[in-house]
């Protein structure tokens, strides 16, 4: 357990996380060391959310099963031109024994979210309560302004409902309902996708994002987003997972 | 107790068949994508046998047959077991070749992997890769002489290695063994093909010389 005290002391130190930068397009990720800080002192005190949620992707356990794509989509109705999340991969020809590499990526569920800043109409907030980025679906105009803003191409133009659609970590189809976990963190068979509870001290998000010994990075963090998406990797046995 | 010995022994087989394979590259059947449980993950000949140099038999006779996606039928055919050291995980231990719990996208080619391979990855035919040349047996008059190029239609699967090893060895077949319904008699028996009694099929020195003799 981590005391009140101690964890105001994480929170001072900054939460070293290390820094992928996405240079140009996603595939090319190119490692940079630079620090950044995922939710300082400041940032807990303007978003209170609680729960907060988040979601931590142990990325070498990815192995493109396509699960977590397939259950979403059969989850939120996405239609076959879009998606709410995907994988990326990257092959490195020139690397030494291990050459390929996989990256999920969904909405990042931005504490400073640039989409919400930049729709003109307000269709899409910050839920006040869970930090979700959301959609006001009935007030979006398709005006797709949101999708050149968003760092991460997450948001794609849902024709059948006629506006854009995103991942809401599964609000609406799941957790609103009382389920804990989005459809893509429930299927995937590696575990490559926490999710949880970045406020809760017990939770294994919050364990593994407040401790300095193992990288957590976050996707480009040179623009400001503060992702509540961070990716880490792990060293567990796979069959100790289930 | 009984792991330690089987890592031995591969250990053995694996550095000495260096040398025996060094010399020249082998024709391989082609990459073999497994699509369950999960899709997918890829084996490749090419790599096993021609640049890591690990001979047929050392699969092929204890840990896999020869029939591609047989494999992924069985139930424990899953990391569970390879962690256990069984399957892939023979070998795949962080000893002999880099951990399964390790570079997962190594063997785990995707989704992505797998819609590539349908279009790229060419399976070669099973006859070009079978041994060219007949394989004689036995001297003299008695010489029997068994040709892959005669048994196109039998799959690879159905002699190897539950009959014979992937390896040339002589003297280990008898006309008695065969008689009783061992090797060459496990299908040449008259059910599944012609029978041990037409000898000079198998024996053709012996027909060449019966015509010899008859003549004169
Ligand atoms: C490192 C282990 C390994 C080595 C060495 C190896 N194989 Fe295989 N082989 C496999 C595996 C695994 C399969 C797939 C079995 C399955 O899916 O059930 C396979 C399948 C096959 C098949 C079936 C192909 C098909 O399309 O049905 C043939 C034939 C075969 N191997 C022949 C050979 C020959 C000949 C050699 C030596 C030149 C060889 N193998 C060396 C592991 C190996
Ligand atoms: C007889 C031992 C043996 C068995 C059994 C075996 N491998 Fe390997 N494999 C090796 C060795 C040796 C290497 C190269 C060692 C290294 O790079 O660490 C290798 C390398 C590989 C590579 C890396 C190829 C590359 O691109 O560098 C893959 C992928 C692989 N094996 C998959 C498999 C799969 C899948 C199976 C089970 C179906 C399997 N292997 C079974 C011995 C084995
Ligand atoms: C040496 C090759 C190899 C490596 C390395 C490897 N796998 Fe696998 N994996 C396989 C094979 C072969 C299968 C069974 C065939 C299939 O599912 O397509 C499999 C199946 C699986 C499955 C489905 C079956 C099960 O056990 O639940 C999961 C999940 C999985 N692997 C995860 C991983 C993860 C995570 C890693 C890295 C920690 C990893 N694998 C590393 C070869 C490998
Ligand atoms: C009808 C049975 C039969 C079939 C089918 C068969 N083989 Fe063979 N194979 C043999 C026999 C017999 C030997 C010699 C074994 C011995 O000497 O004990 C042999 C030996 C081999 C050898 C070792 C040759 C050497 O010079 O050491 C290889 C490699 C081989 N077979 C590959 C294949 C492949 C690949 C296939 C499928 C495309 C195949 N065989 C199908 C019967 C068969
Ligand atoms: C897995 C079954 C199988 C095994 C084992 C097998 N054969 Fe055959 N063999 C066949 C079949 C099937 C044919 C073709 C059908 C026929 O002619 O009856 C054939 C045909 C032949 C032929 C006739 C080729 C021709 O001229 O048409 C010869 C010779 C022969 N086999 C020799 C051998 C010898 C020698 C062995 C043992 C080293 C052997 N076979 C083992 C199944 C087998
Ligand atoms: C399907 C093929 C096949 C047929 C048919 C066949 N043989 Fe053979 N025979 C063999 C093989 C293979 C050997 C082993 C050669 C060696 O390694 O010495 C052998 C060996 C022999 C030998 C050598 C000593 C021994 O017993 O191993 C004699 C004698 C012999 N055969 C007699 C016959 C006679 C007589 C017939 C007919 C009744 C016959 N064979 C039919 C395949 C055949």
């Amino acid at each position: 357990m981590i005391t009140k005290m101690e964890r105001r002391e994480f929170l001072k130190l900054g939460l070293a996380i290390t820094g992928v930068s996405v240079g140009g397009g996603f595939l090319s990720v190119v490692s940079n060391l630079k620090g950044a800080f995922a939710s300082t002192e400041e940032y807990r005190k303007k978003y209170p959310y609680k729960p907060h949620y988040t979601m931590l992707i142990r990325q070498n356990r990815c192995i493109d099963c396509g699960e977590c794509m397939k259950e979403c989509v059969k989850t939120n109705n996405v239609p076959g031109y879009g998606y709410r999340t995907t994988i990326l991969e990257r092959y490195e020809k020139n690397a030494i024994g291990l050459k390929r590499e996989f990256i999920p990526m969904l909405c990042m569920q931005c504490n400073n979210p640039p989409c919400v800043r930049a729709c003109p109409v307000e269709a899409t907030y910050k839920d006040k309560r869970t930090g979700i980025v959301r959609m006001h679906y009935e007030k979006c105009i398709g005006c797709k302004t949101c999708i050149l803003a968003c760092p991460y191409d997450a948001r794609y133009f849902n024709d059948e409902r006629h506006a854009i659609d995103k991942c809401d970590f599964c609000f609406d189809a799941r957790l609103s309902k009382g389920m804990k976990l989005p459809a893509c963190a429930k299927v995937c068979p590696t575990k490559a996708r926490v999710f949880g509870d970045l406020s809760n001290p017990n939770d294994e998000v919050f364990r593994i994002v407040h401790q300095m010994q193992k990288a957590v990075w976050v996707l480009r963090p040179e623009v400001g987003t503060k992702p509540n998406v961070f990716y880490t990797t792990s060293d567990r046995e796979v069959s100790d997972e289930k | 107790m009984k792991n330690k010995v089987i890592f031995m022994s591969f250990g053995i087989l694996i550095f000495f068949s260096t040398f025996t394979y060094a010399a020249g590259r082998k024709i391989v059947p082609g990459d073999i994508i497994f699509t369950a449980p999960v899709k997918s993950v890829i084996f490749s000949h090419e790599i096993h046998v021609n640049k890591e140099h690990i001979s047929c038999n050392i699969c092929h006779s204890t840990i896999f047959n020869t029939r591609a996606l047989n494999l992924q039928k069985n139930k424990n055919f899953n990391m569970k077991s390879f962690c256990k050291g069984r399957y892939c995980g023979v070998c795949h231990n962080g000893k002999i070749a880099f951990s399964v719990k390790t570079q997962c996208a190594r063997c785990h080619i995707g989704v992505r992997g797998f819609e590539r391979s349908d279009r790229a990855v060419k399976i070669p035919k099973m006859s070009s890769f079978m041994p060219k040349n007949a394989l004689k047996f036995g001297t003299g008059n008695f010489e029997a002489v068994f040709s892959h190029k005669k048994h196109i239609g039998v799959h690879c699967n159905n002699c190897h290695t539950k009959i014979f090893p992937f390896k040339y060895t002589v003297g280990s077949i008898t006309m008695n063994a065969i008689k009783n319904g061992q090797y060459c008699g496990k299908c040449h028996n008259g059910k599944i093909a012609f029978s041990a009694i037409n000898c000079l099929i198998c024996h053709s020195k012996l027909s060449k010389q019966n015509r010899h003799t008859a003549k004169h």
